[in-house]
């Protein structure tokens, strides 16, 4: 019973019919967010970035896309790479 | 196009329009102004190897703001374009910003001179923050000895700043009390800074004193750009998460979908370990 209740516990969203307090519980219902909870998140549930700008290295021939989420993103990167790159 | 060529044209001739020296009574009334610094630094304390970025300061009565040039131009592009998409805009901004070199600096230092406030903002993790620093901590000594630089008539002071003694030299031919970086409170515009051991020096290229006004606490949009509502943080909270935040940017790069060239991964864990000579030795 103890590793139902930190089970429970660990999950969260938990209700207790009955007084918690005691040791005697009736009933365990797991709560819709915790079983949400139990699904794992799958990385393609991501949303995919949404912007995209070109970056080109004229030395050494080649260009590659730059992605992100907001334009702050993308030109970060841009900034590392013309300040890092041998271009 | 036409507007955009002729931009151009304007920002990159900044220092070929007004290079030639300027009479003392043509700056006695001077208000704003745009200088261009050479700064002449190294980086590695470990090698003799240096490198050089330029930097500008524009001073609009009583606030200035200085950056690299390399973000002036992008800055300057980005707001001209708003006929373009964002996608458009920035990688025409960074393509034109190309042309101002290669510095290691995002920094945006804005002095407010009626408050006494220094602030410097800075992108940790693509987001502007700032801490603050008075005017105060630049005591300056000057000394009877003058030189010329660029026309101008400069005399010497000294002052201690995080952690070095570093030697300015200021002309009271142009009455602004600012210069490059931090550097402020003198009778005069700085026109040349240097540490005593050479790690970092600052030389003025040209001064333009009649350039387009401008004002520096009004948020322009332009990304990574300095916001007045960048969070306030400690100075030393802040070097820490940005120090943090430098050593995590590939991993950064990479969760957001970007490939990452194979020469970066290389020389990053390398380029951290040979940054050990920053301008401010002490917060």
């Amino acid at each position: 019973m103890k590793k139902v209740l930190l089970l429970a516990a660990l999950l969260g969203g938990v209700s207790f019919a009955g007084n918690a307090t005691t040791s005697k519980i009736s009933k365990v219902k797991f709560s819709k967010e915790a079983l949400i909870r139990l699904i794992p998140v799958k990385p393609a549930l991501l949303p995919p970035p949404l912007l995209m700008v070109d970056f080109t290295c004229e030395k050494q021939g080649w260009t590659i896309p730059v992605v992100g989420y907001n334009l702050d993103q993308i030109l970060e990167v841009m900034n590392y790479y013309q300040s890092h790159c041998d271009c | 196009m036409i507007k955009f060529s002729f931009c151009l044209i304007l920002i990159l001739s900044i220092c070929s329009r007004n290079s030639q020296a300027q009479t003392a009574s043509s700056h006695s009334l001077t208000k704003a102004l745009r200088a261009v610094y050479q700064l002449d630094y190294k980086p590695d304390s470990t090698v003799t190897t240096r490198k050089t970025a330029q930097l500008i300061l524009r001073v609009n009565n009583d606030v200035s703001s200085f950056r690299s040039y390399r973000k002036f131009i992008f800055d300057s592009i980005y707001s001209i374009s708003q006929d373009l998409s964002y996608q458009e805009r920035i990688q025409r901004s960074f393509n034109a910003s190309r042309k101002g070199g290669k510095d290691d600096f995002s920094y945006t230092i804005i002095k407010t001179i009626q408050k006494k406030l220094i602030s410097y903002h800075d992108n940790i993790s693509a987001v502007d923050y700032q801490y603050q620093e008075t005017y105060n901590q630049f005591i300056w000594q000057t000394t009877s000895v003058k030189k010329n630089i660029a026309g101008h008539e400069c005399q010497q002071a000294y002052t201690t700043f995080a952690g070095r003694v570093w030697e300015a030299w200021f002309t009271r031919d142009i009455p602004v009390s600012d210069g490059p970086y931090k550097f402020c409170g003198l009778p005069g515009l700085v026109l040349q800074v240097r540490d005593t051991h050479d790690n970092y020096v600052f030389t003025l290229l040209c001064v333009d004193t009649s350039p387009v006004s401008f004002d520096a606490t009004v948020d322009t949009g332009v990304p990574l750009s300095a916001k007045s509502t960048a969070v306030v943080v400690s100075k030393s909270k802040f070097i820490e998460a940005k120090y943090g935040s430098d050593a995590t940017i590939l991993e950064r790069i990479a969760s957001q979908g970007n490939q990452v060239p194979e020469s970066l991964k290389q020389n990053h864990t390398m380029m951290l370990k040979h940054r050990n000579n920053p301008l401010e030795l002490r917060p």
